[in-house]
């Protein structure tokens, strides 16, 4: 070439042969049965052969063997079939043996009858991509393995909560049945008022370490094991509104039974259902308004409604409100935990009964109920 | 489990013999449309997916039926059986020529004659028998699959991604022929190029048909010899077209090839 390339160069026209000869990608055509017929400077490069020798050899033989009999049995049949192969991950087989990685575009290029005339191929280098593909799939493996892991721990703290809760039980009854004794015995009415104190206290533990418990049995897969049986509900269900108003002296607590027979089902879980959704009510509705209570029993159908005033919960908190741990934020929960809807909603779950809430301004309203037919005798 | 949902079991044509397509690896039933309308006027068209392709019931994948070219053949006897055929005439391409002779020699009283397009007992070197590949090469095509390295960056992206709340990433770049899931299409190319079934073939007593391209890779010019060697009863076609797939890539050509075949059987 002459010295006044540069000059001829801004005189050039961009054209296409230009373009394919010298373009950043392969450029390959072949014949309607895959024999190599064009193939530019790139993939030359690529394959470290002059492109004269390149041309007559089949396209799937400068393929290392994989993508050799992957377009074989694979893209060449889709080609004929659909007319086209997109981004097909293959490795070029060099001549100096090595492989090198690319992604593989290709169309058949169809006569006006529809019958093939030629197949192009555009070959896109792929090596980085392959790293950032085997990247992800190293990542997603130690994410997968890290999961695991995490379970597992979560499980032994599961397993532990329940270990705890189990070995406090004993020595905090010894508190219980102690003070108990100290009741009777004791003459003095300021001791006896201490020693009350005590009483109440270790049975509110009591209640803490129960739910705590139910919790772990739920989380580790026993779930909550009913003892199904012809229960007396009424007064059961009476003696909870006692207790509670014993700890709410100031609240006042409407409500009305209606059970005449007895109700087939775990008569001590519903009384912890009631008593955690009472309870519930009584922390967290108005203090100036009654709380309304309600126990219809008809046939197998069984039902149990709670209400109180006061500020409606939002929807969204509705949406999350019997998932553990969940506590109102302004306020200490009164068991402490926010394990108390979680279990009744378990409990509930374990009779095969619904437990819902609602929410407005009028009231909010705590309303299950079961099927009784349903629990096998 | 009905065979006939499992395997995607196709029926058509108009006649009383039967013509039984079966794919080969890589592909589905797809693989046939250029070849089986010359026949729906005189013969019972069946076609299916082996289980794991195409649109048979991937559920139904079962990995240790499946690593036997047997249990594929099962399927096939199944198949026969469930639509009451006998007489029938198997064209299998590829693995499934082999598929076909297991089927033929379990159940003789089903099959009239076996056509096998681009067939191989045995697609590695093993002494003086040139199956067309070296241990080592097949090995390379399994570890590529293994690794990802091959195939389709549409069966790549979900199986990264495993994203089932964005099924649009998979299904775009999705083909609407020859699906396949990519751990299926794995353990199909370990059971299809590691099998070695040479010793079957001289089991084969009905008329068979042997159409060899001139330029396969896949099975070479010398397998199909081979193969017409050991099969007492077989004809030996060896065609123009090149390639692996000639009912795709010269399907008049398989056609004629077949029904001249069929002539002689009937």
């Amino acid at each position: 070439m002459s010295t006044n390339k540069s000059y001829i160069h801004k005189e050039q026209v961009e054209n296409f042969q230009d373009l394919m000869d010298h373009a950043l990608c392969g450029y390959a055509t072949t014949d309607t049965q895959g024999v190599i017929i064009l193939a530019n400077n790139k993939l030359a490069d690529w394959l470290q052969i002059p492109i004269e020798e390149i041309k007559g050899r089949k396209f799937s033989d400068i393929l290392a063997v994989g993508g050799r009999i992957y377009y074989e049995t694979h893209l060449g049949p889709l080609l004929r079939m659909q007319g086209h192969v997109d981004e097909v991950a293959v490795q070029l087989l060099a001549k100096n043996g090595d492989r090198f990685p690319v992604l593989l575009n290709a169309y058949e290029r169809r006569d006006e009858q529809g019958q093939p005339m030629f197949i192009r191929l555009l070959i896109i280098k792929a090596t980085d991509r392959l790293k950032y593909e085997a990247n992800i799939q190293e990542e997603k493996r130690r994410l997968a393995s890290e999961i695991l892991d995490q379970r597992d721990r979560i499980k032994l703290r599961d397993q532990l909560i329940a270990i705890l809760g189990h070995d406090l039980r004993n020595p905090l009854s010894s508190i219980i049945s102690g003070t108990d004794f100290l009741q009777q015995s004791l003459q003095n009415e300021t001791d006896k008022l201490l020693v009350n104190i005590v009483q109440r206290s270790a049975n509110r533990m009591s209640e803490l370490i129960n739910n705590i418990m139910d919790f772990a049995r739920t989380r580790l897969g026993t779930g909550i094991v009913l003892e199904l049986s012809d229960a007396k509900l009424q007064p059961m269900l009476q003696h909870i509104v006692q207790e509670l108003h014993v700890q709410f002296p100031k609240r006042q607590i409407n409500f009305q039974f209606h059970i005449d027979e007895p109700v087939f089902c775990d008569g001590s879980r519903i009384c912890q259902l009631f008593s955690n959704l009472l309870a519930n009510a009584l922390t967290h509705g108005d203090a100036s308004a009654p709380v309304e209570v309600q126990a219809i029993h008809q046939k197998h159908h069984f039902e149990l409604s709670i209400s109180n005033q006061g500020t409606p919960i939002p929807q969204n908190m509705i949406d999350h409100i019997f998932e553990p741990f969940t506590r109102e934020k302004t306020r200490p929960s009164h068991n402490g935990l926010g394990l108390g809807l979680y279990i009744a909603s378990q409990i509930s779950h374990a009779h095969q009964g619904t437990l819902i809430c609602t929410s407005t301004v009028e009231k909010t309203v705590f309303l299950f109920q079961m099927d009784t037919s349903l629990l096998k005798k | 489990m009905d065979i006939l949902k499992k395997n995607n079991v196709v029926v058509k044509g108009r006649g009383s013999r039967t013509l039984l397509f079966s794919h080969g690896f890589g592909c589905d039933q797809n693989m046939w449309r250029y070849v089986t309308p010359a026949f729906e006027d005189d013969y019972k068209i069946i076609l299916f997916d082996h289980v794991g392709a195409g649109r048979s019931d991937l559920s139904a994948y079962d990995k240790e039926k499946y690593s036997h070219l047997e249990g594929y053949a099962e399927d096939i006897v199944q198949i026969c059986e469930t639509l009451e055929l006998s007489d029938v005439i198997f064209v299998g391409h590829s693995v499934s020529s082999m598929i076909g002779a297991l089927a033929a020699i379990a159940a003789p009283e089903r099959f009239r004659a076996l056509i096998m397009v681009g067939p191989s007992p045995c697609y590695i070197n093993d002494g003086d028998y040139n199956g067309g590949f070296s241990k080592e090469e097949i090995l390379e095509l399994l570890d590529s699959l293994d690794s990802n390295h091959l195939g389709w960056s549409s069966s790549m992206a979900p199986v990264i991604m495993g994203n089932a709340n964005r099924p649009e990433l998979g299904q775009e770049l999705t083909n609407s022929f020859c699906q396949t899931d990519p751990d299926i299409a794995k353990h199909f190319a370990r059971t299809t190029f590691l099998t070695d079934k040479r010793d079957i073939l001289d089991r084969i007593n009905i008329p068979t048909l042997i159409l060899q391209c001139s330029d396969d890779v896949i099975a070479p010019l010398n397998v199909g010899i081979y193969t017409h060697d050991k099969i007492a009863n077989s004809t030996l076609t060896i065609m123009k077209a090149t390639g692996h797939c000639p009912n795709l890539s010269a399907p008049k050509e398989t056609i004629d090839a077949i029904k001249a075949f069929l002539l002689d059987v009937n």
